[in-house]
């Protein structure tokens, strides 16, 4: 009867093991032998395979795979043959020849009503208003200025369109399979799971999706375009930057996205791997609250803490207070580029640099605050018009740690001309409600980034006065500026050039913004598999940039008789910066070596602490 | 009740037993502690007694005054950082002091077995009191497990609990039913000495009288030999044919209980005796002597209850008072009594009165 | 233990799971943030942004609106669709991570009990012996330590040093057809995030059980079991361990209900597909209906793990029983 009370281990561990096979066996089955598979790591967990749902790059990467665009991007991100193989531009439409012959991976022809079926989804989404595209398709046919679109035979399609731009060549719309989706609207589209295995007319299709760990793409047969080496194409999904950089290492991938700047030395000085400085098409910004700029509108309670960050002179002066290169190097490792205009220098058909640029310089700074009307009190505060000692409260996300880093510069510099700056730390979701006037706009600066659109005109928007209660992070409303944005989207080549190239300086100048940096995407590769690989375009990243393309020109790596050239950009050697100051909060190092060092210490002091002779006396009982 | 019981002398005695030596003999037996700050502390010294075989004795005095710990360290089993320190504890003339634990397993509970005080704490909690009162038969008897339990069944019938009871829990079982299956888990392997501890200390009157009853029946039958522990003089009035009164870690006075408990030699048993008005009757608590007993930490020279005694002399403050024997059977070691002096016997006669 | 009573038992656990589960309704949407302000996306007009608003029902008052209808579709087993992984079915979602948490977390809870238990009984039965200098040192050190911490190194030393192992995740994308290659497998990729996992619940339960033991070293049914001259290994058995399990079954219980919760860190650290990774991603997303999924499991596993503990203890203390 005693057995009542006695622990059974075996049993208990019995159960176990067979629960756990059981588990292990109901796994679903896997594919079959030894195909060619090139296996890319990321970090962005991906989020949806139905386009019309995805927000994220990965989903973007995934569907084009699977998905052709009307017109794709070539290696240089200009416009290609997608799934029209040519197109020309009248005054009010663009007409697309599709190619004949053209099947879907289930082997069902592919032609223009597919096309029409697709586009069509995006225009009666738009007309609806409707957060179909959930805000990245749709904008892109609106911004083109498509009004109608027509399908007069299999291998035409007409796109009317309000301005002659050639926008309508940059569109994320991928064109669906009429015979599997063409009964549904598009709001029982935007409902659907699109299980794997998807039918397309890409490159590869989307085969099996397991949620949080990859995405299987196979080859399809079927693509219009010439066949890539691989067979199979895996995205794995890592929720730790560091394991993704270790499976690089360990060769269980080819290919890692977005590695951090210490882990990125680390490899490029490895012979095994090439990394890549992937210029960002984006830039990391600090925003004023500028809000009752031009129209005097207060926010109950909220708002801008001084009426100082609506003095554009009061901006401009802290712009001389910004060390960008120190930004730069001691919080990106030195990928990237210092900030000036909102156009990033990698679109460089409208980037501009400032007529009139600022240089750091704390002492002109103060001058210039001084000058402004904003004097230090007598304990070395600076003071706004009011009379009230300026203290700043800076609200940044912490997606990533650059962002603190950057802020502890920002409050360094700051605190030298006496203002005082409080730094708030918060998830993205917290902060982006927090920007909104309806939720108070209680913050002076924001420091977070923005990522744009082939086409520079997203990035712009977001300084609209329309934007406020929207993107707006600056609460920065100019009648002038928005007047400019309506002027450039009817023009084209050269005249556009010198609106945009006004905007920026209208902003730079204005400074509602200070652009701190232009981020850069630090990716590596493998060199042993696989070879073929390119930057697209040369600015950019081979993967993970316009188009797919890079992942049918790859070819195998013994077959190259010579060793791959690296690309241009991995020469972007970082010149040595002296004296370079730093943030009291700013961190910099290896975290991971450091980590294992430290749990070494740990383990080794809990042991010799845990042996340590107990003072005589000490037991327990006695 | 007439369960048949297997007799004491049919018993095996340990390799190297002296059939000739008495059942058990402690000499000179000391026990020290050693305290948290490092320092040693005799809690028991000198002790010597003596206890034949069928005989019960009886070991009385103050909480703190080492009673436990002397009946604890006769089989090694003194808590934490306690040791035997000096002495010897002869059973059939085997020395048990520096035997091994693995050694010493041998005597435990088939030699010398014990019935504590409060059997809530004593027995195991969350095990049927039939398996505990059967695990000493089957391990260390060696038996079947069906023939221990059988066993057990019978113990508890002869302790006057039905066999049935055998598959209950301790706090399934009332206070006095609990100390009967204590004693007869201690009877399991038919040992030399039982050692009480406060067996009737927990319990109220009437269940008291009954345990010391069965006690006494037990003793008739199986010819037990008895050490009993107790702060209660009238219990050991009623069971124990000799009295060893204790005082701080020593023996006071010992001797036959007709003569201690009517002629009481030792100041400290006067003054314990007087505490209880009618042995007969009075089952209380001792009540209060002036004073409290020494620190054993910094023990006084000389007599350790001199500074709580009214008769105390310039002697007891400097000189250990000798264990003097007298001829009725009676020990004392009090300064009163040092041989041969007729001042001293005065004062002792005064002691009486 | 009779029909009664376990009815009752069970009507508190529903009913406390109900409030566990309304209170967490309302904490989520009281977090600052929302769902769609999460991502960044400069395309995004307020027309859109309002319709999206509308397409969760995040346009509604939160009471009576929300609560109602979350109530209603809750009870009837639905519990929406995530917002994060958009157009997929929360029971699809959870359904998905639920299997690896189990075999990660459940496994390593497992063995940490029966290898914990033993370290702790052990180090606390002769304490400052060896198993408790170096089995406590240890313990102590791994309980203190934060998954990633011990994680990354097993990473850098197993996974990409020596390549035994894979370095994360759960499968290989495409390895292997046959059940038996799938099994084995999973199996690589368990050992590392298994180990760790292990290393720090050894640690917790030998603590608890080493103070435990040495609680009831103290008891004076040991003294007896001493006195019954039983070997040290029989007395440690048999009335030591049986005895210092009791308090422990509370803690074991409330661990093995929060299995399912998965161990957050320790996944991220080794990209497991499990609840605990889910549970991040879906907080960060406000993926409120993801989240409310989540947390019922979480509940309901919590509240019947604390129901089954107190049939174990019952079982186990005779003195409950009565």
């Amino acid at each position: 009867m005693s057995a009542r009370a006695r622990w059974r281990p075996g049993r208990v561990v019995a159960a176990l093991a067979f629960a756990a096979s059981a588990l292990v066996m109901a796994l679903p089955s896997a594919a079959a032998a030894d195909p060619v598979v090139l296996r890319v790591g990321t970090t962005q967990d991906l989020d949806a395979s139905n386009p019309f749902n995805t927000v994220l790059v990965s989903g973007f990467e995934a569907f084009q795979l699977t998905y052709s665009l009307l017109v794709e991007f070539d290696k240089d991100a200009h416009p290609a043959p997608g799934f029209a193989d040519s197109w020309e531009r009248a005054a009010d439409r663009v007409t697309f020849h599709i190619r004949t012959g053209m099947q879907w991976s289930d082997g069902e022809p592919a032609d223009s009503a597919d096309a029409c079926f697709s586009w069509g989804l995006a225009l009666a989404a738009i007309e609806d208003a409707s957060y179909v595209g959930v805000g990245y398709l749709d904008p892109n046919v609106k911004d083109a200025g498509v009004t109608r679109i027509e399908c007069p035979d299999a291998s035409t399609v007409v796109a009317y369109t309000t301005d002659q731009s050639d926008r309508i060549l940059q569109v994320y719309v991928p064109i669906l399979p009429e015979h599997i989706y063409g009964k549904d609207d598009y709001t029982a589209i935007a409902e659907e799971k699109f299980d794997a295995p998807l039918v397309g007319t890409g490159p590869y299709t989307l085969a099996e999706w397991k949620t949080g760990q990859y995405a299987r793409f196979v080859r399809n047969p079927q693509y219009w375009g010439p066949q890539g080496y691989e067979d199979e194409i895996v995205l794995r999904f890592y929720s730790n930057p560091d394991a993704m950089v270790q499976a690089l290492k360990s060769g269980e991938i080819d290919y890692a996205r977005d590695v951090n700047a210490d882990q990125f030395e680390q490899l490029r000085a490895d012979p095994r791997f090439t990394g890549v400085v992937g210029k960002a098409n984006g830039f990391t910004q600090l925003a004023f609250n500028t809000y009752g700029s031009g129209t005097g509108e207060t926010i109950e309670g909220g708002g801008p803490s001084t009426l100082a960050l609506l003095d554009p002179a009061f901006r401009d002066a802290l712009g001389y207070a910004i060390d960008k290169k120190v930004l730069l190097y001691r919080v990106l490792g030195g990928y990237g580029d210092a900030g000036t205009t909102i156009v990033p220098p990698v679109l460089s058909d409208w980037h501009v640099e400032p007529t009139t640029p600022r240089t750091f310089d704390i002492a002109l700074a103060g001058q210039k605050l001084d000058a402004a009307g904003y004097p230090l009190d007598g304990s070395g505060k600076r003071l706004d018009k009011q009379g009230k000692v300026i203290s700043l409260r800076l609200v940044t996300t912490s997606t990533s740690a650059d962002y603190a880093k950057a802020a502890a510069f920002v409050k360094s510099w700051y605190g030298q001309l006496g203002i005082g700056v409080s730094v708030a730390v918060m998830d993205s979701s917290a902060l982006g409600t927090l920007l909104l006037p309806s939720a108070g706009a209680k913050y002076d600066l924001e420091l977070w980034d923005w990522m744009g659109n082939p086409d520079p005109n997203s990035l712009l928007q977001v300084l609209r006065c329309d934007a406020i209660e929207n993107t707006s992070d600056s609460q920065y409303c100019n009648d002038a500026y928005d007047s400019l944005y309506d002027l450039q989207l009817t023009q084209t080549g050269e005249e556009r050039h010198d609106t945009l190239a006004q905007m920026q300086n209208l902003i730079y100048d204005e400074a509602p913004y200070d652009i701190l940096y232009y981020d850069a995407s630090l990716h590596a590769y493998r060199t042993n598999r696989f070879a073929g690989w390119q930057n697209m375009p040369a600015s950019s990243t081979p993967l993970f940039s316009y188009g797919i393309l890079q992942y049918t020109l790859l070819t195998n790596a013994a077959d190259a008789p010579i060793p791959p050239v690296a690309p241009a950009t991995d020469d972007a050697t970082q010149p040595a910066v002296p004296d370079l100051p730093d943030a009291g909060g700013a961190v910099s190092g290896r975290p991971v070596a450091l980590l294992a060092m430290v749990a070494a210490v740990v383990l080794g002091a809990g042991v010799l602490l845990a042996r340590r002779p107990r003072p005589a006396g000490a037991d327990d009982d006695g | 009740m007439t369960t048949e019981v297997r007799g004491r002398l049919g018993r095996l005695l340990p390799d190297g037993a002296d059939p000739t030596a008495p059942l058990l003999e402690v000499r000179d037996l000391a026990v020290r502690f050693r305290t948290p700050s490092g320092a040693s502390v005799r809690a028991v010294g000198g002790m010597s007694f003596r206890l034949d075989a069928g005989e019960a004795m009886g070991i009385a005095g103050e909480s703190g005054c080492g009673k436990t710990t002397t009946a604890l360290s006769l089989v090694h089993l003194l808590p934490g950082t306690g040791r035997v320190s000096a002495g010897s504890v002869k059973l059939f003339g085997i020395d048990l002091v520096p035997l091994t634990e693995r050694q010493l397993a041998r005597y435990r509970w088939r030699e010398i077995s014990m019935v504590f005080q409060g059997a809530m704490n004593a027995l195991n909690p969350v095990q049927r009191v039939g398996d505990q009162i059967a695990e000493p038969i089957e391990v260390r008897l060696g038996q079947s497990r069906d023939a221990s339990r059988k066993r057990a069944g019978e113990l508890l019938e002869l302790v006057g609990i039905p066999r049935q009871r055998a598959s209950a829990y301790p706090h399934e079982l009332s206070g006095g039913m609990r100390q009967r299956a204590m004693i007869a888990m201690a009877l399991a392997c038919d040992p030399a000495v039982v050692i009480g501890d406060e067996p009737t200390t927990a319990l109220d009157v009437m269940v008291q009288a009954q345990i010391l009853q069965l006690l006494e029946r037990l003793r008739r039958e199986l010819g037990l030999s008895l050490l009993l522990i107790t702060h209660d003089l009238s219990v050991i009035a009623e069971t124990c044919d000799r009295v060893m009164v204790m005082y701080a870690g020593r023996v006071a006075e010992e001797g036959p209980v007709s003569r201690v408990f009517t002629a009481p030699r030792h100041p400290y048993t006067v003054k314990l005796l007087s505490s209880f008005p009618d042995i007969r009757t009075g089952r209380r608590a001792l009540s209060m002597i002036p004073g409290s007993p020494p620190d054993l930490r910094t023990p006084p020279p000389g007599c350790l209850f001199a500074p709580r005694c009214e008769h105390a002399m310039p002697v007891c403050a400097v000189e250990t008072p000798p264990e003097i024997n007298s001829d009725d059977g009676v020990r004392v070691a009090c300064h009163l009594f040092t041989a041969g002096d007729a001042v001293r016997r005065d004062a002792a006669s005064e002691v009486k009165a | 233990m009779n029909v009664a009573y376990l009815v009752r038992k069970l009507a508190q656990a529903l009913v406390t799971i109900a409030a566990i589960v309304i209170l967490l309704f309302v904490l989520f949407r009281a977090m600052p943030g929302s769902p769609d302000r999460v991502s960044k996306n400069p395309n995004m007009t307020p027309a859109m942004q309002a319709a999206e608003r509308a397409r969760w029902g995040l346009d509604k008052p939160l009471v009576p609106d929300q609560l109602v209808a979350f109530i209603g579709s809750t009870v009837t087993g639905d519990l929406g669709t995530s917002i994060k992984f958009r157009g997929q079915p929360v029971t699809e979602v959870v359904g998905a991570a639920v299997g690896p948490t189990i075999l990660l977390v459940g496994l390593g809870e497992a063995i940490a009990i029966i290898v914990g238990l033993a370290l702790g009984a052990l180090s606390g039965w002769r304490r400052g012996g060896l198993v408790d200098r170096l089995g406590n040192g240890a313990s102590l050190v791994f309980y203190s330590m934060p998954y990633f911490v011990i994680g990354m190194p097993l990473i850098m030393v197993f996974a990409s040093g020596l390549g035994w192992f894979p370095t994360s995740g759960m499968t290989t994308p495409g390895a292997s057809a046959d059940p038996v290659g799938q099994v084995l497998d999973v199996a690589g990729h368990l050992v590392l995030p298994l180990t760790a996992v292990t290393l720090g619940l050894i640690g917790a339960y030998s603590i608890l059980m080493r103070s435990a033991i040495i609680e009831t070293r103290a008891e004076d049914y040991i003294t007896t079991a001493r006195a019954k001259g039983l070997t040290d290994a029989r007395i440690l058995r048999h009335h030591a361990f049986p005895n210092a399990l009791l308090p422990m079954v509370t803690f074991i219980a409330i661990n093995l209900g929060y299995v399912i919760a998965g161990a957050i860190t320790l996944e991220v650290v080794f990209s497991w597909p499990g609840l605990g990774t889910l549970t991040v991603a879906a907080l960060n997303a406000r993926d409120y209906p993801l989240l409310q999924g989540i947390f019922l499991l979480v509940s309901v596993s919590v509240v019947m793990f604390n129901l089954l503990a107190d049939f174990v203890y019952g079982a186990l203390d005779p003195r409950v029983r009565s």
